[in-house]
């Protein structure tokens, strides 16, 4: 498989993966909305929930916010890598001509173009490779908030156990956070493996 | 790819075709070059597939920063498809191509490339020596395509018409104009879409004087095979795959 369409595959795995991601968020959303709804039934024996609604809130926020980022990064890394591609071919066709012109008379005058497209070449594959980096860095950022968000799952359910007739009702809402959270994990693992392996890829190239 | 010399005075046409190289499945093509003192013309440079040989071809009697000029007759992919890659060596050169296909030739990827849109009246380059004429052969086959005549040389570029999709080594010269007929027929009724334009250009390319009628595949006519082509085009019906 070319780089191209390895770095294509990635981009779209990603935002595939990201879109899953996005939907799980939304249903975050809603079931904080829940939450909130039935800490306040609860009132004082659900008082521990409250600022724990608060935090998956801003988990769901920050996780939108990631997505659209994320999204936006992959759709650059497509674009880049239809850049490279082109390139590539057109460095490989003008290697062809080197080749085959070598007792043409006026082959001389291709020097000063091989360089240029070795250059342009060489730009594309530093700037493909920071994008891949900038990605990287930001699906992590995105593991990093599905920690925090295992860490609030698990205070949830804490919380839950002591709001004696709302238990069940809290302890739902803590199951459903966990849930949550092993598929923005699931999701978030897969671009991330395929963002690595793309660098990998990319980087053995370059070593060649 | 073969290169052959078609006219050499003052300026000079070459025709590069039946590359051994080229890819199979791929219609041979000819390209063509007109030299002129300080001007370089490419016509019809050719798909992205046979560029190599075809850049090779040129560097054998042309320095790239001779190559001023690109002339695309119409926007199919064996005529220019290349463009993007010839851009990289040529990124000053001036594409002179029909206004109608302007927005369409630039998805073969040339950003800097300076476009010379021709109206569709047709119009004249000069490259010092000679003052080419673009000669509209609209719907011959494409709804905006141009022919290159050449007064001093004779020649006209004529694109599709009289067009065949030979054997890849066939000569580079019509050699037996029966046989070509042939050849020649299916084609032109299947590409060609319009009787009225084929009447319109003929009236047009018979006032011309032409020793050579230069089309973009198979061979060329010359001498009295010219308006022998010519006399058998008026005569054939066009346009025929409507069922």
């Amino acid at each position: 498989m070319t780089t191209q369409e390895t770095v294509l595959i990635a981009a779209a795995t990603v935002t595939s993966e990201l879109s899953e991601v996005s939907q799980v968020a939304k249903n975050m959303t809603l079931s904080v909305m829940n939450a909130k709804t039935i800490s306040q039934c609860a009132g004082e024996s659900a008082r521990g929930f409250h600022p724990i609604t608060d935090y998956i809130e801003d988990i769901a926020k920050n996780i939108d916010h990631l997505v659209i980022q994320i999204s936006e990064e992959a759709r650059t890394l497509s674009r880049l890598s239809v850049i490279y591609s082109q390139s590539e071919i057109g460095l490989k066709r003008y290697e062809t001509v080197i080749r085959k012109a070598k007792d043409a008379a006026h082959v001389s005058s291709l020097k000063g173009i091989m360089q240029k497209l070795y250059d342009e070449f060489e730009n594309c594959r530093t700037l493909l490779l920071r994008k891949l980096e900038s990605l990287s860095v930001s699906l992590d950022d995105m593991k990093n908030i599905t920690r925090s968000s295992i860490v609030i799952s698990i205070m949830s359910r804490v919380e839950a156990a002591g709001a004696f007739e709302f238990r069940k009702d809290l302890e739902v809402v803590a199951d459903n956070l966990e849930s949550s959270t092993e598929d923005i994990r699931s999701h978030t693992d897969i671009s991330y493996d395929k963002i690595i392996t793309v660098m990998e890829q990319l980087h053995r190239e370059t070593q060649k | 790819m073969k290169s052959t010399i078609i006219y050499d005075d003052i300026h000079a046409w070459h025709v590069f075709a039946r590359d051994p190289e080229k890819v199979e499945g791929i219609i041979d093509t000819n390209q063509y070059m007109v030299k002129a003192n300080n001007r370089v013309l490419l016509l019809d440079p050719g798909g992205i597939e046979i560029f190599s040989s075809m850049l090779t071809a040129v560097l054998h009697h042309v320095h790239l920063e001779e190559i001023t000029d690109l002339f695309a007759s119409h926007q199919d992919p064996d005529i220019i498809s290349s463009l993007g890659l010839w851009e990289q060596a040529l990124p000053g050169a001036r594409l002179h191509v029909p206004w109608l296909w302007e927005g369409f030739i630039r998805h073969f990827g040339a950003k800097k490339i300076k476009y010379m849109p021709i109206e569709d009246h047709g119009g004249t380059l000069d490259l010092g020596e000679v003052k080419l004429q673009f000669i509209p052969a609209h719907y011959l086959h494409s709804s905006g395509n141009f022919h290159i005549y050449d007064p001093k040389a004779k020649i006209l570029m004529s694109g599709d018409v009289g067009a065949v999709l030979d054997k890849p080594d066939a000569p580079m010269f019509v050699e037996d104009f029966d046989a070509h007929i042939e050849k020649m027929k299916m084609f032109h009724q299947q590409w060609m879409p319009s009787n009225r334009a084929k009447q319109d250009w003929i009236k047009r390319v018979g006032k011309l004087d032409i020793d050579i009628l230069a089309p973009q595949h198979g061979g060329l006519f010359q001498g009295a095979d010219v308006k022998r082509f010519l006399d058998w085009f008026e005569e054939l019906d066009v346009g025929i795959a409507i069922p």
